[in-house]
């Protein structure tokens, strides 16, 4: 849910009980008084009458009015309770519908004979003014929420705005380019404490990945260098003819412990690389040009131990990876399902939006291990060129991306899978 | 021909220089940016082999500099930094290839005569070795001008052979060449031994001595 759209219906529940609650007590307590004064209406036409009837010279000819409004009987028991007031629906002709009243019923004495004296009056009209006035109520009721949401919206906006455009340049932020986001000026005190704190994160971070960055290629530079001219002055050493074949075969056993070296130091930059976010995808990457570039490139070493090799690539999205990773992830997965394979052996390699696994045939027993793969860490005695980082950077290649690398053991394969979804 | 070999470390560019001038190229070796750049200004080369970490200026502006005076020259970039910007950078600005260190002398030198053939002849360039003939624009070899069907893998290492020819070749250095470096993924490279012994047979059925020889414990040699 957004910000604007909580805060306001925060505001809506907190404003509504309010609203209703005072509108129902005006309505209340203006019903209340209205009532009061019919009362006391009829309690002074009440006070009229009996004055009348007790005056010497009264026409008793009153006696015979019996009306809504006004009406006198006699009266032959007198336990009733008097004066007594009470509300009463009446059927009214004009209306042809039942109408309420407001009804005074007291004993009165007439020389010696008892009547009860009834005065009644209409609440009708007083019933429309309840209406007209809770109507009113209710309008203003709802324009005011109505312009205190509004406005509560309008100002929310202003307010929040500089913090949705530092939002939306964090969003856009990228490491790899030099330009640090120019943050919005606002002159709220919070967001500028945020945008502080958020410049200083910015800085420092960029700061580090520059430095990281520079650090992997100094690093390169001055390693590779020295291995460069020990290779090269080993190779100009082999031309030498006065070498007997002993000492050529082990200028070459150096040559290549050399390039063990580099290519261990190069392995260790690109996981460095890898990790810190070095390899950006400009476009994203059909993985399965890339599985079938390297089965042609791997062809002879298929061939040589007369493996078979099935496929079974689905259709999948391209995938955001970068040409560089893409081709280590899948010349690593590929190379070890080879290297680790046996002679008459097989390959399965099936791709589909969800994973893509490889699955070999091996003499090799199950390895001990099923997500996490260490660096350096050789699972097997095995005499080849491994440097055992291959699995680790397939897995920090995983990871930079949100996805899973996992191995498992089944039906006589060793089957490792790249989830793209968890 | 004339190679201009711009790097500041003095022992790499003495065996560089010692293994280029060995297969018959005029090699002049500048050792900064200053260096690189009179030399530039100074004269016409068929090659320029520049690293790019270069003290008083980067190997890129040496780039740029040639590509300013219109020069013909072939551009190779060395360097210890297995930078992708830095090859899309170099290639935008015009060199034609990258090399990173450490690499093969024989590799660089299959590398420079590929790219000098492919500037100098427009392609058209036809290799030779005594009664070989290779067509380096069609790709076809041919034996005392008989044709010999060749793989492609095949026909790849005879080129290397001859441009590294009498020289000692390993071979990391032929199964780097040839296969890339991704072959190491996927084990040794003891299958290259097959496609040599394909190859030293189509020759020797084709009339030829044989030329590729067997250094116990190192490689081969391309020699008559």
């Amino acid at each position: 849910m957004r910000l604007l759209t909580k805060t306001t219906l925060y505001f809506s529940l907190l404003l509504l009980p309010l609203i209703a609650g005072t509108g129902f007590l005006l309505y209340w307590q203006l019903k209340r008084q209205l009532k009061h004064e019919i009362d006391e209406e009829l309690n002074n036409d009440s006070q009229y009458w009996k004055a009348y009837f007790s005056a010497p010279n009264a026409d008793l000819a009153v006696l015979d009015i019996h009306t809504q409004p006004f009406d006198i009987t006699p009266l032959d028991k007198t336990d009733i309770k008097s004066p007594f007031l009470k509300d009463v629906m009446l059927y009214q002709e004009i209306d042809h519908e039942r109408v309420p009243f407001r009804q005074r019923q007291e004993i009165i004495n007439i020389g010696q004979q008892p009547y009860l004296l009834t005065l009644r009056r209409s609440m009708i009209e007083k019933g429309d003014w309840y209406r007209n006035i809770s109507m009113v109520m209710f309008f203003i009721c709802v324009a005011l929420l109505g312009c205190i949401l509004l406005v509560n919206w309008v100002l929310s906006r202003r307010i929040w705005k500089p913090f949705y455009a530092t939002l939306e340049n964090m969003q856009q932020l990228q490491l790899d380019t030099l330009a640090l986001p120019a943050l919005p000026q606002s002159s709220t005190k919070e967001f500028q404490r945020l945008q502080a704190a958020l410049q200083q994160m910015t800085t420092r971070i960029h700061h580090d990945f520059q430095a990281m960055k520079s650090l992997t290629e100094d690093a390169a530079h001055e390693m590779q260098t020295p291995l460069a001219i020990a290779q090269q002055q080993l190779e100009l050493l082999l031309q030498d003819p006065a070498i007997a074949p002993e000492q050529g075969h082990a200028i070459l056993q150096t040559s290549e412990a050399l390039q063990r070296l580099s290519r261990l130091t190069n392995s260790l930059l690109f996981l460095a690389k890898i990790e810190n976010n070095q390899y950006i995808a400009a476009a994203p990457i059909a993985l399965e040009t890339i599985i079938e570039k390297y089965t042609q490139l791997f062809d002879l070493q298929l061939q040589e131990q007369h493996l078979s090799l099935q496929f079974q690539l689905k259709a999948s999205p391209p995938l955001p990876l970068h040409p560089i990773l893409a081709d280590t992830l899948i010349s690593n997965l590929l190379g070890n399902a080879i290297k680790y394979n046996m002679p008459q052996g097989r390959i399965f390699i099936t791709l589909d939006k969800a994973a893509c696994t490889f699955r070999n045939t091996s003499l090799l027993p199950p390895l001990p291990v099923t997500n996490n793969f260490e660096r350096f860490k050789k699972y097997h005695a095995y005499p080849n060129h491994s440097n055992g980082l291959g699995l680790a950077i397939v897995q920090r290649i995983c990871e930079a991306h949100g996805w899973q690398l996992t191995y498992r053991y089944e039906e006589g394969m060793h089957v490792f899978v790249v989830h793209f979804v968890h | 021909m004339k190679v201009l070999l711009i790097e500041d470390e003095p022992a790499l560019s003495t065996s560089m220089q010692q293994y280029l001038e060995q297969q018959g190229h005029i090699v002049t070796a500048a050792y900064d940016f200053p260096e690189g750049r009179d030399k530039i200004a100074e004269f016409d080369y068929d090659c320029m082999i520049v690293d790019i970490g270069l003290p008083h200026g980067n190997g890129l502006s040496l780039i740029q500099e040639l590509k300013s005076l219109d020069a013909e020259a072939g551009i190779i970039i060395i360097s210890a930094r297995n930078a992708l910007e830095d090859k899309l950078r170099g290639l935008e600005l015009g060199s034609d290839d990258y090399l990173t260190k450490p690499f093969h002398l024989s590799e660089l030198n299959a590398r420079m005569n590929a790219l000098i053939r492919r500037k100098k002849f427009h392609g058209n360039n036809v290799v030779n070795f005594r009664e070989i003939k290779v067509n380096t624009s069609a790709q076809v070899v041919a034996v005392n001008d008989t044709p010999l069907d060749l793989t492609g893998k095949e026909y790849q290492l005879l080129l290397y052979f001859i441009a590294n020819q009498r020289r000692v070749v390993t071979k990391p250095a032929l199964a780097g060449h040839v296969w890339g470096d991704d072959y190491l993924y996927a084990g040794s490279y003891d299958f290259i031994y097959t496609h040599i012994k394909n190859l030293r047979r189509k020759l020797l059925d084709a009339g030829c001595p044989d030329y590729i020889q067997t250094v116990y414990g190192t490689g081969y040699r391309f020699s008559d």
